[in-house]
């Protein structure tokens, strides 16, 4: 927004200089009028070289202006790119304690289905929602999309991402699965304890959460922004009852699903 | 007549006898496994697959490669399936802080697991009739180690990994992109981290 304002003040500049330049030359025609006695081919002359002079200053002043203002556009970019490397970098570095991401317990299971209850958890490890479904089959899958970040940024503490996606089970396609969390609810999720990231505010939140739908959505992007790969990943676990697993996102390498021991 | 008869009882027995003796001893060498020990041979990550998806008659066409753990490539397993994004299912065991890693079936968004295509069989080695999970082959493994793998494999195809380790789960993975999205000279390699559980795809 700031560049557009500087980009409409530059035309307006340029006249600004014409106009100075007319008025400098005028008052240099009236100041050397003929009848003071000048002898008229030197005025002429002089003129000319002055017009010139003036002319040139005019190229002069503009290609400095334009010079600046590109060099404006460069610095600034760059200080932007900056900042969103350094927001990025405290974003994913925030989400760097393994923690759990959700937690699966099987509340009833017959010969052909099971009742499944799914908490997801947020970073401070709060329940996010909860759901419970009744699935056809014998196993229950439980499908994340994953953003495993360049080694660089792990290297200096950072962390994958991994987002709930869908359930399905054994005998039901991914297709047919229950979407856990919708477009509407992603932003509240990966914001939900937005006081618990050090060091983000919430334009940097808004932009984190645009990244992140721009890295899923574009590979090439994705790719740009040193994010290695984006893949799903469906952890799954024959049901049995009463049993409580619980999905971890690591440091590195993705995620996995324990069953918790008594 | 009837003193042959009892010296050939005798004889049949002690050979009954060698068999037995052997087979328990084969037994006892199998399950005396330094667990510690072949777990150390494993490699912080490994590739036992790479990829390569294409479309045709709205099928997925994928073609995979299985390499051991000195990334030769040990077989392949080509075939094609009905949907979008084609999933790699794989079995996964933890014992003692390390995970063990078994593709093992392959299906896709519109195809559930139940009726997945299995693909560990490609990648099996036959060893003197004992069927070996060839990714986790190498140079410098010892019959300590083979044996290590070779009852896990037996474990998990039994469907008794239960008595081995209580912590084992499957861990499908696929790429985001549909498959008219994805171009087919592109090859995809499965990285599997030992120490952390996790599978990633990574474009080559």
């Amino acid at each position: 927004m700031f560049s557009n304002k500087v980009q409409s003040l530059l035309p307006i500049l340029a006249l600004a200089f014409i106009f100075i330049s007319f008025y400098v030359y005028f008052s240099y025609i009236i100041k050397y009028h003929p009848e003071k006695k000048i002898v008229k081919t030197l005025y002429i002359g002089k003129n000319i070289a002055i017009a010139l002079l003036l002319l040139a200053a005019i190229a002069v002043v503009y290609f400095i202006s334009i010079n600046i203002y590109k060099t404006y556009l460069t610095v600034t970019e760059t200080i932007n790119n900056i900042n969103e490397v350094r927001m990025l970098k405290t974003f994913v570095k925030n989400l760097s304690i393994q923690r759990v991401l959700a937690s699966i317990i099987i509340t009833d299971l017959t010969e052909s289905d099971f009742e499944v209850k799914v908490s997801l958890y947020t970073l401070s490890g709060e329940i996010f929602k909860s759901l419970s479904f009744r699935l056809p089959g014998k196993e229950f899958y439980i499908d994340f999309t994953i953003l495993n970040f360049d080694y660089l940024f792990i290297e200096q503490g950072a962390n994958n991402l991994a987002i709930p996606a869908v359930l399905f089970s054994d005998t039901i396609a991914y297709a047919d699965g229950f979407e856990l969390i919708d477009e509407s609810e992603l932003k509240n999720y990966l914001t939900a304890d937005n006081k618990y990231i050090y060091g983000l505010n919430d334009k940097d939140i808004d932009a984190a959460y645009n990244f992140i739908k721009k890295v899923i959505n574009d590979p090439v992007f994705a790719k740009s922004k040193g994010v290695r790969s984006i893949i799903g990943s469906a952890l799954h676990h024959s049901a049995h009852r009463g049993e409580v697993y619980k999905v971890f996102l690591q440091n590195t390498g993705g995620i996995n699903l324990l069953t918790e021991e008594f | 007549m009837k003193k042959y008869i009892w010296l050939i009882a005798i004889l049949l027995l002690l050979i009954v006898a060698g068999f037995i003796l052997k087979l328990t001893y084969n037994f006892v060498i199998q399950s005396r496994v330094n667990i510690e020990k072949a777990l150390a041979l494993l490699t912080e990550e490994f590739t036992p697959i790479k990829m390569k998806l294409s479309l045709s008659d709205e099928q997925i066409n994928f073609q995979l490669k299985f390499y051991d753990q000195q990334n030769n490539n040990i077989a392949a397993y080509n075939d094609s399936i009905t949907g979008n994004r084609l999933f790699v299912d794989f079995y996964i065991v933890k014992i003692e802080g390390k995970n063990l890693f078994f593709p093992y079936l392959v299906y896709s968004d519109i195809v559930p697991p139940s009726m997945g295509k299995k693909i560990y069989e490609s990648y099996e080695k036959n060893f003197d009739g004992i069927l070996f999970p060839g990714i986790y082959s190498s140079d410098n493994m010892d019959d300590n180690f083979m044996n290590f793998i070779l009852q896990v494999w037996k474990a998990i195809k039994s469907g008794n990994i239960d008595f081995f380790s209580t912590q084992y789960h499957g861990n499908a993975v696929h790429l985001l992109n549909d498959i008219d999205r994805i171009d087919p000279n592109s090859v995809y390699s499965f990285i599997c981290h030992t120490e952390k559980g996790g599978i990633e795809i990574v474009q080559q």
